[in-house]
């Protein structure tokens, strides 16, 4: 396998993982895409440089924080709201939680989207289909920021305990 | 289900951007005290991204919206009509039920299957379905065999995917790329809609009408050749797609880009039309153009309208400032507010001229708050007035000249009807600024003909202070391209210039463009204001093409650009 296909798999396998990262840290959605891409263009200038026996999404991140440090230092208005102490914590966190983004799959979400009642149903394709903010899902409702920022909670909840539940009866948990 | 803790709570609220700042600083101090809060919100991180990548996914199938229309319609629920589908490992079938019934369950349905039940709304025989020449195509996720028509695929392989169309037009996609392929049933139109990505489309001659259609703009085509390719408006440099070979670092790029702002086109062969905005721009050989998309500005009304009177850049902070004069009434006075601007401060223009699309003195600024931090602009829209300034005195078509050039004559527009009609005579002097609009290449100076607008000095009748002068708009006599010299070659036969062209107002960007000028020995070669034989590189050069060439230069004026 060459370089290039190789880390055309490392990255895709990480991508993900990655989005969340930068997604986690920077709260607005181009700026965390132009982070994003800017890693990309990083690690792939800097392939020859990574260590195969550590972990690619580690190293990525550890890219992707520099970006973003680098980034708030230019500007004070990048949407960045964390200190670098606390930004340092969550790298620690997903680093050390890595295997939890293997083992997720958006495969497990449908079954469990479905159990749900369609009002909820239509709650997180408002939020997330149509990529709403609570507020501006709130309106679309005629309801209150509030109110449909619990009642998504709520239903996560309830996708988040139907995964767990289904996940220990195949025995995956 | 156990009560949330406290950094639970307050992450699931950071996730849904509810959280004060606070419970920022809070939650800041409980990720920092200890693994299991820092923890916590990795997993609130990733389980938010399953959320946004699984509706995106259903999303990107294209799938949703036309569900819930279809839906609606009285043949909704027959199922019969589906057409030939590839490698559909995991369809379902729809539940039977009424229309809201489906509509949600439809949602559910899309995952797998995505683009399966909008082809099963369609008539089956009428539809053309197109061949995979090489590549790997997926759809909805399943690889695919061919692609049906009317339905969105996406190139999943790390090589190209060539795609043969129903009259043999070829469509080259690179990896990534994301497209519908459309003929509408009564007409012979072949359309590609290329929502991502970049292809290279060869179109056969008989071809009624190939159009690709970008979110940028559409690209039609008669018989050629030609690229397109959709972008986010700043790619980072070096772009991926610089990088030679096989393999796929250019899909990659396509793969990482969420908002594509920008449309390139190079034609290989022929001729191609874009249509940008209200505005259709055609493309010859070798021509290769960017688009690119104006920044959307807040819908709501500005919160300050007022002229600018200060502009102070501060290079340090990259940030502009500008301090803006504004009156609520005649009766009020005016009030002077400042704003910052930084780089991701949406801003757009009108009326204001793509060379001068920077804040300004003068501009009228309609100012957009950013609440979240006091003193910012979060958008601001700059504009001239389309009348600035006063009006003319004098317009009239220049129907005598004097020996030395400082006198012409006006006759008034045809609508004036006295009889015998006035004729003005208007007295040029050293003092008076003259400028021509749509005049020959040495015709920078009074002619019989020219169409002329003046302002007189104060207390004169006859005198101008200021004159425009107009030759043909619809003449030969306007150049073809304006643009900085870039590049000169050793031997001086070709010069690079890179234009830019004027976009309808209101349009941010300007279409940029590197052109190759020929010059023969015949060209007709001037320098305004500059020594004779001076080193163009630099200067900005008027270029009157000859007919019929895209190169070769009749006449080029090189003069000190503006700035």
């Amino acid at each position: 396998m060459n370089d290039r296909a190789d880390f055309l798999m490392f990255f895709l396998k990480h991508q993900e993982d990655l989005r969340a990262f930068i997604g986690s840290l920077v709260r607005d959605g181009n700026s965390a895409d132009d982070v994003l891409q800017d890693v990309a263009l990083t690690a792939w200038e800097r392939f020859d440089d990574f260590d195969r026996a550590r972990s690619f999404g580690a190293w990525a991140r550890g890219i992707a924080v520099n970006k973003i440090m680098r980034r708030r230092e230019q500007n004070a208005r990048f949407p960045a709201p964390f200190s670098p102490e606390a930004i340092t914590a969550i790298l620690d966190a997903f680093n050390h939680t890595e295997e939890n983004a293997a083992s997720a799959s958006t495969g497990d979400l449908e079954p469990c989207i479905e159990r749900l009642p369609e009002k909820s149903r239509q709650l997180l394709a408002l939020r997330y289909g149509e990529a709403l903010d609570v507020p501006q899902v709130a309106e679309r409702l005629s309801s209150t920021t509030e109110a449909v920022y619990k009642a998504l909670v709520r239903v996560r909840r309830l996708v988040r305990d139907c995964i767990e539940s289904r996940r220990a009866a195949e025995g995956r948990a | 289900m156990s009560e949330p803790t406290r950094h639970e709570e307050l992450s699931d609220r950071y996730f849904a951007d509810l959280l004060g700042d606070e419970e920022t600083a809070e939650l800041e101090r409980l990720l920092t005290s200890g693994p299991e809060a820092a923890r916590a919100f990795a997993a609130a991180a990733r389980e938010e991204r399953q959320w946004q990548g699984h509706f995106r996914r259903l999303r990107d199938a294209a799938v949703v919206d036309e569900l819930v229309r279809t839906a609606t319609s009285p043949d909704s629920t027959s199922a019969d009509n589906s057409v030939a589908l590839p490698a559909a490992a995991h369809v379902r079938h729809r539940p039977s039920g009424g229309a809201r019934r489906f509509a949600a369950a439809a949602l559910l349905l899309v995952t797998c299957g995505a683009g399966l039940v909008w082809v099963a709304t369609r008539p089956a025989a009428s539809r053309p379905s197109y061949e995979i020449v090489s590549g790997t195509i997926s759809i909805g996720g399943v690889a695919a065999g061919a692609i049906p028509d009317g339905v969105e695929f996406e190139v999943t392989g790390l090589t190209p995917a060539v795609i043969r169309l129903a009259d043999g037009s070829r469509a080259e996609l690179a990896p990534v790329s994301r497209a519908v392929l459309r003929r509408d049933l009564d007409s012979p139109r072949q359309a590609i809609v290329l929502a991502r990505g970049s292809g290279r489309f060869q179109v056969e001659k008989q071809q009624r009408e190939f159009r690709v259609e970008t979110p940028v703009g559409n690209v039609t085509a008669l018989g050629t050749e030609f690229t397109v390719e959709v972008r986010p408006a700043e790619p980072p440099s070096p772009r991926p797609v610089e990088i030679d070979g096989p393999a796929g670092i250019d899909g990659l790029a396509g793969a990482l880009i969420a908002a594509p702002t920008q449309l390139l086109v190079a034609v290989l062969a022929g001729e191609v039309a874009v249509a940008y905005g209200d505005e259709t721009y055609s493309l010859g050989l070798g021509d290769d153009r960017v688009y690119a998309v104006p920044q959307t500005m807040p819908v709501d009304k500005p919160d300050v309208v007022g002229k600018v009177v200060a502009v102070v850049e501060d290079d340090q902070s990259a940030a502009i400032t500008i301090t803006v004069e504004s009156t609520k009434s005649a009766a009020t006075k005016a009030t002077r507010q400042t704003f910052r601007l930084f780089d991701d401060t949406r801003l757009a223009w009108v009326n204001v001229p793509v060379d001068r699309q920077r804040p300004s003195l003068g501009y009228t600024a309609a100012i957009w708050r950013d609440r979240a931090a006091k003193g910012s602009a979060l958008a601001v829209r700059f504009e001239v007035a389309k009348n600035a300034g006063p009006p003319p005195q004098i317009t009239g078509r220049v129907i005598q000249v004097s020996s030395d050039g400082r006198t012409i004559t006006l006759e008034p527009p045809h609508h004036v009807k006295t009889h015998p009609r006035p004729t003005r005579t208007v007295v040029l002097d050293p003092a008076t600024a003259v400028s021509y609009f749509f005049v020959p290449l040495e015709g920078e100076q009074p002619a019989v003909g020219y169409q002329a607008t003046v302002w007189l000095a104060p207390g004169s009748n006859d005198r101008a202070s200021r004159i425009h002068l107009s030759g043909d708009k619809r003449g030969d006599y306007r150049p073809n391209l304006v643009g900085r010299v870039t590049a000169l070659s050793p031997d001086t036969h070709l010069l690079e210039l890179a234009t830019k062209e004027k976009l309808p107002a209101g349009k941010l960007h300007a279409m940029q463009n590197r052109r190759r000028i020929l010059i023969e020995p015949d060209t007709k070669i001037i320098y305004e204001g500059l020594a004779k034989g001076r080193e163009p590189v630099g200067l900005e050069a008027t270029v009157w093409l000859r007919e019929g060439s895209l190169e070769k230069a009749g006449g080029i004026r090189f003069s000190v650009p503006a700035e």
